[in-house]
């Protein structure tokens, strides 16, 4: 992996960022990770202009800023809150063609999702690229809190 | 001094929040109860609501956004949220009084799932658009418990692990 030397082993990270509460969630989820989790991508709907704010003041907020890098990329979103499920296949569609070329592009060691729309295509493609990269890639599902369970949570690798 | 409740529906479309809460019953029953405004955040709302107010004494206010609200949820004595998971959190961690208002028009509506894990654990009230009225005048907001916040400092010793990375401690 390029990331990865011996001492200074870097990994680094998809963040897919949901939206309202989904961004407050895994910005105190990802809170307490330390400088070795770098560069970190995040991922969010092109429309969702609130989470790329609070996605720029967490950044800046942490310590550690010379080692540590970051980047957002925007993407369209697989489904709004109350779109129908049927037109929610053609949107879908449209998220994949984006969400495969930039997971490849990338190449992170470690998707890390929450479980809004704008995960699923992402995922589809991390799944794909845990294949070809011979499952050096590591996807993690945080079951959100509206799943009911407390103490952080349940955590799924796929 | 003013005791403030604050309403919001997130990044949301939540019109029948907004329409249930505007209305001059509702202010009554506040008043009764020792608040003396209410402040709504409307989010996406469709219609501007009208914050008229025939009650002496008590006022109404309303807004689409702010960068931030933790400044109201602090000020405020009651919060009435949408059930999203961030509001009710952002809520409940700054150890305020909350009733969460479900929204029974959303199609999977998972959000319910965790107000009633509130409500169970005796955190929160909840409630639907048509009950509001009635939970409004009959709950005691006084005698919710407060909530102990989650721990990301594990989600971290967990994938610092799962990483291969010693802890540092």
């Amino acid at each position: 992996m390029p990331h990865e030397e011996k001492a200074t082993r870097k990994t680094s990270m998809m963040i897919v960022i949901g939206s309202g509460g989904h961004t407050k969630e895994m910005l105190s989820l990802i809170s307490f990770l330390g400088s070795q989790y770098s560069p970190r991508y995040y991922i969010m709907a092109n429309t969702d202009q609130m989470s790329n704010d609070k996605v720029t003041e967490f950044e800046s907020s942490k310590k550690n800023k010379e080692n540590s890098q970051h980047k957002i990329y925007r993407i369209p979103r697989s489904r709004e809150v109350r779109q129908s499920w049927f037109t929610s296949i053609w949107t879908t569609l449209v998220a994949i063609i984006y969400a495969f070329p930039l997971v490849f592009y990338i190449n992170p060691r470690i998707i890390l999702c929450n479980g809004p729309g704008t995960c699923i295509p992402l995922c589809f493609a991390g799944l794909l690229l845990k294949i070809f990269t011979f499952g050096k890639t590591q996807m993690i599902y945080v079951e959100s809190i509206c799943r009911v369970d407390y103490h952080y949570q349940k955590i799924i690798i796929i | 001094m003013s005791k403030t409740v604050f309403v919001t529906v997130g990044t949301t479309e939540f019109d029948s929040l907004i329409q249930s809460i505007t209305k001059d019953s509702i202010y009554k029953i506040l008043k009764f109860k020792g608040y003396n405004k209410l402040l709504i955040q409307i989010g996406r709302c469709a219609f501007d609501p009208s914050t008229d107010c025939s009650v002496r004494g008590f006022t109404v206010e309303c807004y689409r956004y702010k960068p931030s609200i933790a400044d109201d949820i602090s000020d405020a004595s009651l919060v009435i949220s949408h059930a999203g998971a961030g509001s009710c959190l952002e809520s409940l961690t700054a150890n305020k009084p909350l009733l969460v208002v479900v929204n029974d028009e959303l199609m999977d509506n998972h959000q319910l799932e965790l107000a009633r894990q509130l409500k169970k654990d005796g955190n929160i009230e909840y409630c639907d658009c048509s009950s509001l009225e009635e939970t409004l005048k009959t709950c005691d907001f006084s005698r919710l418990k407060p909530y102990i916040p989650g721990k990301p400092q594990l989600f971290a010793d967990y994938l610092d692990n799962l990483m291969g990375y010693t802890k540092q401690s």
